[in-house]
């Protein structure tokens, strides 16, 4: 009993220390973002001596900070919001459909294909197709395209979970004079809550953290989002790491907000949704 | 069985209605873009003229005898199965750490779930500086060596930036499945005298076969089809040492090379499609074969 313990001491005491290398990059990040030059350079990893926040003032001012947030904010919140939405109710129609049965299990079948293809696949004629239909370098164009790339993973989430809402409850409500539309609208989707919050997660992270459509589609500085701008940030002019580091930090900063106030819930999500890109 | 037959003829123009506005979307910014991609791999396409010329197979017979083409491949390849490999080994030994119970477990979990938050492109820039000459690597090693100058180096580089952002994660998946084992096989187990690596081996892992298909699946088919952390961290190089099958097409997009470009989108689609498959239904046999 006493050697268990013991090793189970040295299991914890392993467990920790190897978080504290896990977590040490972020750590690492937030410290030297907070140091000023001469103290980066003498020492960058040793512990912070003194606390100054210019390198976020510089960083703020030379990524366009305010610009880049409200592109980001406004672009993720748009297509998660109308992309669960838009799912949620094709997963519906496809599952409960009972005239034309093959024909809805067909467009089922043809959302489910599209699991299986890379986003690469339409990067090279995108920029071409989005010119021709007048939504080149447009936010919508690119929230349709984030839309569109994640339907098939978003109607195959909401499949199974529409299957769970008893069909009885459907038929009590048409029974006593509800419409389709409200059944829908008052029984289905409110049952549907936690997925839907579920799939709301999800494509937040999918979509701020995106980096492939924004660079193709996005064009001149003023319409960059936070990923984007964090890449040309480097390019753009030579920058010391400290002043770097603030700017990833700025970066990274709505989602890591975001992640410590519902991690429990974005834990569960993003296992119960398999988000892995 | 008449009113029935209404109702359902009723909604069926209500389920097309509801249907209809994704279905566009779909088709319209993913199915079409996709065909056109297949169809821009038969011309010369330069990504600006949409007259583009048809060329016949020209472009896949180039692939067959493109070297650099079949050294990104190789590089992919490496990747994902460096990436697997390192991320389900190390987060295996945390899930079982994490399967005890101890004070600050939760803490525990939400910092090491954390990476997988970051953006690619700002985890890029972290494992840079971690690899730069006076980064973090240099002060525990000694040295000012340019670590991701080196093709010898620069793509277990890769494979550690991208285990990091998703080592949590799957740790995550493997805990879930570790706390869903009964303990009763694990007392019976212990009677039985089955312990340590032994007790791994024969109860443990087997039992962690649904959670195993779905991190080896994720982890491989996700680094695949890796993009955005190559090119921020290393953009294909030291001299193509860490090119993926991505860059190397997104590369082929910047040289107006577009028609060769979606052959390779193209070709790259084949690829991940069957290995996807091939590997899915490997793990899936697998499982069954255990329980």
């Amino acid at each position: 009993m006493v050697i268990n313990q013991r090793s189970n001491k040295i299991t914890v005491a392993i467990i920790f220390i190897a978080t504290a290398v896990i977590f040490y990059p972020i750590v690492m990040m937030l410290t030297i973002s907070l140091k000023s030059e001469a103290e980066f350079l003498k020492s960058p990893f040793g512990p912070l001596l003194s606390v100054q926040f210019q390198n976020y003032v510089t960083a703020f001012k030379q990524m366009n900070y305010l610009t880049s947030l409200r592109n980001s904010l406004v672009l993720t919140s748009i297509s998660a919001i109308s992309g669960s939405f838009l799912y949620a109710i094709t997963a519906y129609a496809i599952a409960r459909a009972k005239a034309a049965r093959k024909f809805f299990k067909g467009l089922g079948i043809f959302f489910w294909v599209g699991l299986a293809l890379p986003m690469q696949v339409i990067m090279v004629p995108l920029v071409l197709w989005m010119k021709t239909l007048h939504l080149g370098g447009h936010m919508i164009g690119l929230i349709l395209v984030f839309v569109a790339t994640n339907a098939a993973y978003g109607v195959f989430f909401f499949t199974g979970f529409v299957s769970t809402v008893p069909l009885s409850l459907e038929e009590a409500a048409t029974i006593d004079g509800a419409s389709p539309m409200q059944t829908l609208s008052r029984i289905v989707l409110p049952l549907l809550k936690t997925p839907i919050v579920t799939l709301l997660i999800i494509m937040v992270l999918r979509v701020y953290n995106n980096f492939l459509f924004p660079l193709i589609l996005l064009q001149g500085k003023n319409s960059r989002t936070l990923p984007l701008t964090i890449y040309f940030f480097k390019g753009d002019e030579i920058v010391s790491w400290n002043i770097m580091f603030a700017a990833t930090t700025l970066t990274v900063l709505p989602l890591m907000i975001f992640y410590f106030i519902f991690q429990s819930q974005i834990i569960d999500g993003m296992l119960s949704g398999g988000v892995k890109e | 069985m008449i009113k029935k037959h209404k109702l359902t003829y009723r909604n069926f123009y209500f389920y097309i209605i509801l249907i209809a506005p994704l279905a566009a979307i779909y088709i319209t910014f993913f199915i079409i873009p996709v065909f056109q991609s297949m169809y821009f791999s038969f011309t010369n396409f330069d990504g600006l003229n949409p007259n583009a010329r048809f060329i016949g197979w020209k472009n896949f017979k180039v692939a067959i005898h493109d070297k650099n083409l079949y050294s990104a491949l190789g590089n992919t390849v490496f990747q994902a199965v460096g990436v697997t490999i390192l991320q389900n080994v190390l987060s295996l030994a945390l899930a079982i750490g994490l399967n005890k119970k101890f004070k600050g477990r939760g803490f525990v979990r939400t910092l090491i779930f954390a990476p997988c938050m970051l953006a690619p492109v700002v985890v890029a820039y972290l494992w840079q500086f971690i690899f730069a000459p006076t980064g973090l690597l240099n002060a525990l090693v000694g040295g000012e060596k340019v670590w991701l100058a080196d093709a010898s180096f620069a793509p277990y580089g890769i494979v550690i930036a991208h285990s990091w952002i998703w080592m949590g994660y799957t740790a995550t998946i493997y805990l879930a499945n570790l706390q869903s084992i009964s303990s009763d096989i694990m007392e019976a187990a212990n009677i039985d005298g089955c312990k340590g690596l032994q007790l791994f081996r024969r109860v443990t892992f087997p039992m962690l076969a649904p959670s195993f298909t779905i991190n080896v699946s994720l982890a491989f088919t996700g680094s695949l089809k890796i993009f955005d952390l190559v090119y921020a961290m290393t953009d294909g190089g030291p001299n193509g040492a860490t090119e993926t099958l991505s860059t190397y097409a997104f590369r082929k997009m910047g040289t107006n090379l577009n028609g060769y470009a979606s052959a390779i989108t193209v070709l790259m689609m084949i690829f991940i499609v069957i290995t996807g498959q091939i590997l899915t239904q490997a793990l899936q046999k697998r499982e069954e074969a255990i329980v």
